[in-house]
């Protein structure tokens, strides 16, 4: 009965652990972004299998289309603000799943022009996690847009910039 | 039967399981508590009615503690004192309105020291000409236990932009910007 009561005591406190260490992955995915792309340091936050699926840009399958558009897209500066809305860690504590709300600022080349442009972006992170050696990864990260502004205008006049 | 030294030896291991245990616990607890104290920084900041609670603020610091507000701005601040006058004048001469957001924390404890990132936004007004501005940063602190509670030892600003709200941050990053062309102009 003790021992059952000290092993409730350590899944409890490592759920805990997972729950803190799934957030820090999140946090992590904005400062490798921020405020221009770090490839290598974005990379060693995915499992080699890993999804990324981005609504209105693409969806990449595997470390080596995610390190291609991670390297690739357009952006010229960035400010990925994540704010948590849940982290379900499986019973088996294996798996991971997480709700974040996207509030990005950005700065991308204007596609008729080129020229620098400031745009909002909102969006909904639906994404899985793996634990792999001890350290949580991202299996997949989906963003569902709510909009692509560009500053100039706002999201009522213009809600996807493209 | 177990011996005695059979039964010291499980006691052992019981007393270290625990004592991990304990120690896995104590940092969880530490992590959310170096959160709250952020947080409660930036409510600090902006409770209406109470806004800039400068003494508060102060408190939150150690006695020698050190707000770097970085390179962009250039200001330190050493000591509880400097901190507080530095937030009575931001709510008596600089900032009429201002909402302080924080995201994105990774706060690592080490036993009786920390540290802890943030990333930081917020939209204000410029009292001296009523401009709306944003502002983007990212705070990276260091944190020490004292007595007990967790106080901040040194906070470092760095500034991202700091942008009028009818330009925003690609068309001016901050508004000392040109500032030098139009002087010798």
């Amino acid at each position: 009965m003790k021992a059952e009561r000290g092993e409730d005591v350590l899944a409890r406190i490592q759920r805990l652990e997972d729950i803190e260490a799934i957030k820090e992955v999140k946090a992590r995915y904005g400062q490798a972004a921020d405020p221009t792309m770090n490839v290598d340091e974005m990379m060693s936050l995915f499992a080699e299998d890993a999804v990324l699926d981005i609504e209105r840009f693409s969806v990449s399958e595997g470390t080596a289309e995610i390190r291609q558009f991670m390297a690739e897209r357009g952006f010229l500066w960035m400010f990925h603000c994540m704010i948590p809305l849940f982290v379900k860690v499986s019973e088996d504590g294996r798996t991971a799943r997480g709700g974040w709300k996207l509030w990005e600022l950005g700065t991308m080349k204007d596609e008729q022009t080129g020229e620098p442009e400031a745009v909002w972006i909102g969006g909904v992170y639906d994404d899985e996690f793996v634990k792999e050696n001890g350290e949580w990864k991202f299996k997949k990260v989906k963003l569902k847009m709510d909009l692509i502004s560009p500053y100039s205008e706002g999201w009522a006049k213009k809600r996807f910039a493209f | 039967m177990a011996t005695v030294d059979e039964l010291l030896h499980r006691v052992e291991i019981l007393e270290n399981r625990l004592q991990e245990l304990s120690h896995r616990e104590q940092v969880l607890e530490d992590t959310r508590e170096i959160e709250g104290l952020k947080i409660r920084f930036m409510e600090a900041c902006d409770v209406p009615g109470e806004r800039y609670n400068s003494q508060v603020i102060a408190d939150m610091f150690t006695e020698d503690g050190i707000l770097d507000e970085g390179p962009d701005i250039g200001v330190v601040l050493h000591g509880r004192k400097e901190i507080k006058e530095f937030y009575d004048k931001a709510r008596a001469e600089w900032i009429k309105f201002g909402a302080h957001y924080l995201m994105n924390p990774v706060v690592e404890v080490k036993r009786d020291s920390a540290t802890g990132r943030w990333y930081f936004f917020e939209p204000f007004t410029y009292a001296p000409t009523s401009e709306a501005y944003w502002c983007a940063a990212r705070w990276e602190d260091e944190f020490l236990k004292v007595e007990g509670r967790w106080l901040i030892k040194k906070a470092n600003f760095f500034l991202w932009f700091m942008s009028p709200f009818d330009q925003g941050w690609e068309k001016k990053r901050f508004p000392w910007e040109g500032k030098d062309e139009e002087v010798q102009q």
